[in-house]
């Protein structure tokens, strides 16, 4: 043991610095462990400038760990003032930095991998007996175990390959030593055990264990394992296995069948449960009269405030979260619950929608269903373009505050260092549109050393603190005297003080000592040791279970996990229910499994050797590929794992349709991290039509993200694009190409070249000919519809209703504007009950859509229709409609439908029909709706006209004459002049009658194309002798 | 041609992108309803705007933006002081 007394000396030395890249970060000063800066990315910096030993520019560190739209240099800047008291001493300036560059000098310093690679510098068949054990034990933990940043992904990859190095050294070393060490067969299998752990794929590795068991007379055992990692291998591998293991089972004496385990043969001593029911809150009286006073209040002056609990991990924040969210249950207070986890930042408004699930449908205002469906899509679909951030924004802080006014509102959101920016920016907006007087409170919960780095989150702290909107709590540790009341309540017997002295009053931590204490083991081990313990005393199926939701990283629904592990039912049942009574896993309100606390995953996960990890990521990829068909929310979590699982066509699909989602919530930051992310994995997808479209995809993805203001600073953007495009045209990907034409053509307008824009424009028109057959047939009668509204170009509407109607057809699709605009020709044509049954189906269909703006015209159509019609039951029955949808989409009254109702009392003789109706006009007049205004003036002159009251009946006519005009409707400038006409015949005016029947023959060239409505009014004025056929007066 | 004027707020700063989208989508619908865009004040904050159109009555103007999606607060029409 040479090396290690020479290694301890010297690392006791107070000026030599051991660093340890193995497993924890650690940087060793005279024997002491130094605290290291809280924030993952400094450390981060830190492992990689001693890893590389190398010089390496601002610009690469940036690039490598800070690239976005922030000040990345800042942030280095700031991370490396946390570095130099750590690096630097007396004897050794080691960070050296200067305006370009940055290093780590190795002065008096040691690196853990620096050792392994010199123990095994000739490789592990070289090695001594002695430096193959010093070397394994080195190699005990993961590269940079726990500094996993799969946002940065320069870095992510670069850590991922390190560890794959590093796993290969590993596993060469503990198969050379299970080698070597035949004769001591107990030693030898505690490395063939670390060996597969390592390699859990190995066969030879497996064949090793079974050998060694079968050396040591372990023969139930042996075949125990042959046949498990038989299973195992076969799942796995989908190969034929060598033989080696079954040569080495073979070799094996035969021994009696072990009992298969059943769901009712797994029973948990109650002396070795843990602490799984929630124990009353200890301590904390400050932070607790603060939330006692706020739910007496019902938020009172708090409202305008978002409380911000903050602490290291494990000091109790959520469990203080719980203690106001209960509070706020009792105090009769509706609670909406969250929380953000560290593997789905890129889950744009993730916590949001998970707090939303809580709220039934029906209490959701229909004024803002539309909007929040982006969120929430069992609300309804949302078309595109329909919807922007603002809206989407404004809608939920209506919701909100229609909520808290039927009951107070507590919306909790845990871990909030973790959430992404778009969910950061609706809490930021949120609470500052919490000034109207409901009482709403916004809590939230964060790790105090977390926070710098997330910078939208630092943003928005700062922003709330000078608004004065922010309160703030940051829980210390407990006291001796609290740590041992809270150990008590859990295990009464037993001795706290020591608990306290090595917990430092961290609660979690004092819990998990005492319940090792407990059970009889030693104390004065790290929390991730304990973890791990607890962890390895389980059985064999709910431990594995424990490691899926621990690769899964977030809460998990139990359908996945039957999907990804194979497990049955009743198996996963049990596991579950194991793992809940040991305190290690809880129920989440909606169904999903989660650890405990997220140090309990983080510990369980990083018990796993990185081979392994990637196994139970390609199971979760494979179950959530099936799943994300149905939920494309789950896209970004398929990507994730799938990228850690390196199936990297896999992850680069799944980032390019999670970047497309995040563009339909307006969430760019995140689209744009996604795509830069997919783009890293489409590197490694091997050349054809797959990576050709998924490069088309990404980078139209990308310069949507980028928005207008920066696409035109991405310089070689346009060069790349126009590639993938001949890729994906090569490849006969037509549909992709026109589309990414466009893009092209957003890029080049954004870049001040109008010309190629254009062409750009005119190409993807070309390649989308038939790419969106449905969305040309919605154009085309949008454009019909508007055109018969505007009463202009019949013949051109008819043309293009026949056009979207075939269109239509081929592509199976109902569309409002199409029997809209059926309807409204139907009306022109005379067929008014045609037109009905058209105009309701399109009515039919915009409910359907949730299209309230389409809704609304198409009832203010069919009001008008039925009044045609003179079915006035069902005209009142519109209008009452019509006022209600007027009054949903925030219209306090519907003066349209007020003039239609008031002329069908006044047609029915109804007293004070008249006045009311000369009002509801007035109102017209006043929001200057010359259309409506006209055509109900002409009904109006008519009714007048029929009762004899010819100057009033003149007045209408004059007036919708004038108007009609001015906005260009024939139909309704033809009808008063007919008006006009009869008038002047019924008042015996010669002069006038020959005047006014010029001017009708003036507006009327040829009659065959005037509207059915237009027609019938001129027939009582050819009765008296105009005839229309020669336009020639012949009165 | 009667000037009418179109009132828009936007609870957070509007972005060029939206602007150019909403110009987008508004440019078939004007033509239609014969309505002609003469101008529009956006406030420095991003977050006011008024837009003045040329048009024959206030309702076609509302029309557009409805078919065009755009959000306003209010439409009337006004009579140009001063120069133009």
């Amino acid at each position: 043991m040479e090396f290690w007394e020479g290694v301890a000396t010297i690392l006791m030395e107070p000026d030599i610095l051991s660093i340890r890249l193995l497993g924890d970060l650690q940087v060793v000063r005279g024997g002491q462990a130094m605290p290291l800066p809280a924030s993952k990315r400094t450390r981060a910096v830190l492992g990689y400038l001693v890893a590389t030993g190398a010089r390496q520019s601002r610009e690469r560190l940036c690039d490598l760990l800070w690239d976005g739209p922030d000040d990345p240099r800042a942030s280095l800047r700031w991370s490396l003032t946390k570095l130099r008291p750590l690096l630097n001493d007396a004897s050794a300036e080691r960070l050296v930095a200067d305006r370009d560059s940055v290093a780590i000098a190795a002065e008096r310093m040691s690196v853990d991998v620096a050792m392994v690679r010199t123990l095994l510098a000739s490789g592990a068949q070289g090695a001594s007996l002695d430096q193959l054990e010093q070397a394994a034990r080195l190699l005990g933990g993961e590269f940079l175990d726990g500094l996993d940043l799969p946002r940065c992904y320069r870095y992510h990859e670069w850590c991922m390959a390190e560890r794959e190095s590093l796993g290969a050294l590993r596993r060469a070393a503990l198969s050379a030593l299970v080698g070597r060490l035949q004769d001591t067969p107990e030693q030898a299998l505690a490395y063939a055990r670390a060996w597969i752990g390592a390699e859990p794929l190995s066969e030879s590795g497996h064949a090793a264990v079974v050998r060694l068991l079968g050396t040591l007379g372990r023969l139930r055992e042996a075949h125990e394992h042959c046949s498990n990692a038989n299973r195992f291998l076969e799942r796995e591998l989908s190969v034929p296995l060598t033989g080696e293991l079954v040569r080495a089972a073979a070799a094996v004496r035969p021994a009696a069948r072990a009992p298969a385990a059943t769901a009712q043969s797994v029973q948990i001593p109650e002396s070795d449960m843990g602490v799984a029911q929630r124990l009353p809150i200890v301590g904390r009286e400050t932070e607790r009269a603060w939330i006692d006073h706020a739910v007496e209040s019902s938020f009172g002056i708090q409202a305008k405030e978002v409380l911000l609990i903050l602490g290291e991990p494990g000091i109790g924040k959520t469990r203080l979260l719980d203690y106001l969210a209960e509070s706020a249950a009792h105090g009769r207070c509706r609670v909406l619950r969250a929380r953000a986890f560290e593997a789905e930042m890129v889950r744009p408004y993730g916590a949001w929608i998970d707090a939303l699930r809580a709220v039934p449908a029906g209490d959701v205002p229909n004024a803002v269903q539309r909007e929040l469906a982006l969120l929430l899509p069992g609300l309804g679909e949302v078309a595109p373009g329909e919807s922007d951030r603002g809206r989407l924004f404004d809608g939920m802080a209506a919701l909100l505050r229609a909520l808290a006014a039927a009951q107070p509102l507590v919306l909790v959101f845990d871990d909030v260092q973790w959430l992404d920016e778009a969910s950061l920016s609706l809490l930021h907006f949120v609470a500052r549109a919490s000034d109207s007087p409901v009482p709403l409170l916004i809590a939230c919960a964060a790790r105090t050393g977390e926070i710098d780095d997330n910078p939208v989150l630092a943003r928005v702290r700062q922003s709330l603190k000078r608004e004065k909107r922010l309160a703030e709590l940051t829980l210390a540790p407990l006291d001796a005297a609290q740590t041992a009341a809270l150990v008590r309540l859990a295990y009464p017997k037993l001795d706290a003080a020591q608990v306290f002295e090595e917990s430092r009053g961290n609660p979690l931590f004092a819990l998990e000592l005492a319940r090792a204490r407990q059970r009889g083991d030693a104390l004065g081990r790290p929390l991730q040791a304990l973890i791990a313990g607890e962890l390895a005393r389980l059985e064999e199926k709910p431990r594995e279970l424990a490691l899926w939701v621990a690769a899964y990283g977030r809460e998990i629904f139990p359908e996945v996990l039957a999907d990804a592990t194979g497990m049955a039912p009743s198996e996963l049942a049990t596991a579950l229910l194991v793992l809940e009574r040991r305190g290690l896993l809880c129920a989440t309100e909606t169904g999903a499994c989660d650890f405990e606390h997220d140090l309990l995953r983080q510990a369980a996960y990083r018990s796993l050797s990185q081979p392994r990890r990637r196994l139970l990521h390609r199971g979760l990829a494979r179950a959530l590929d099936a799943a994300a068909k149905t939920d494309p929310a789950l896209l970004a979590d398929l990507a994730h794992h799938a990228g850690l699982a390196g199936d990297a066509a896999t992850a680069a699909r799944g980032f390019a349709g999670a970047a497309d989602r995040c563009l339909k919530l307006f969430a760019n930051a995140e689209a744009l991290e996604l795509v830069m992310r997919g783009l890293a994995h489409l590197e490694r997808v091997p050349s054809g039509a797959e990576r050709a479209r998924l490069r088309v995809e990404l980078l139209r993805a990308r310069i949507y993200a980028l928005g207008s203001r920066s696409v035109s600073q991405e310089r070689g953007l346009a060069a790349e694009l126009s590639n993938a495009i001949a890729d994906a045209e090569a490849a006969g990907l037509h549909a992709e190409a026109s589309s990414a034409f466009f893009a092209l053509s957003y890029l080049h307008y954004h870049s001040g070249e109008a010309g190629r824009a254009r062409a750009a424009t005119l190409q993807s028109a070309d390649a989308s000919q038939a790419a969106d057959q449905g969305t040309r047939a919605r154009q085309l009668a949008s454009t019909a519809r508007c055109l018969l509204d505007v009463d202009a170009d019949v013949a051109r509407s008819r043309a293009l209703i026949a056009e979207a109607e075939a269109l239509a057809h081929s592509q199976r699709v109902s569309l409002t504007e199409l029997e809209w605009a059926r309807g409204l020709l139907l009306r022109w044509d005379g067929d008014l009950e045609g037109a009905r049954v058209s105009i309701e189906r399109a009515l039919a269909i915009a409910r359907a859509n949730g299209e309230r703006w389409r809704e609304y015209e198409c009832l203010v159509w069919l009001a008008l229709v039925d009044l045609e019609l003179q079915r006035l039951e069902r005209f009142d029955t519109r209008c009452i409609e019509i006022e209600k949808v007027a009054r949903r989409m925030g219209d306090p009254d519907a003066p349209v439908a007020a003039v239609l109702r008031d002329l069908a009392r006044m047609a029915l003789g109804a007293r004070g029909a008249e006045d009311a109706f000369s009002v509801s006009v007035e109102r017209l007049r006043s929001i200057d709706n010359k259309a409506y205004l006209a055509y109900a003036l002409n009904w109006g002159a008519a009714i007048h006209l029929d009762a004899g009251r010819l100057d009033r009946a003149e007045a209408c006519a004059l007036e919708a004459f004038q108007a009609a005009k001015a906005v260009e409707r024939i139909t309704e400038v033809v009808v008063a002049c007919a008006l006009l006409a009869r008038i002047a015949v019924r008042r015996g005016d010669g002069e006038a009658t020959r005047a006014r029947m010029q001017r009708l023959a003036g507006e009327v060239s040829d009659p065959q194309r005037l509207s059915a409505r237009a027609r019938a009014h001129l027939a009582p004025v050819s009765a008296v002798g105009m005839n229309f056929s020669t336009l020639a007066p012949t009165v | 041609m009667p000037r009418i004027i179109v009132e828009r707020n936007f609870d957070i700063p509007v972005t060029d992108e939206s602007l150019k989208s909403l110009m987008e989508r508004m440019g078939p619908c004007l033509e239609i309803y014969k309505v002609k865009w003469v101008r529009s004040h956006l406030a420095t904050d991003r977050k006011r705007m008024m837009c003045e159109y040329d048009a024959a009555d206030a309702e076609s103007v509302r029309t557009v933006q409805k078919e065009a999606q755009a959000k306003f607060d209010r439409v009337w029409p006004a009579e140009v002081l001063g120069t133009a």
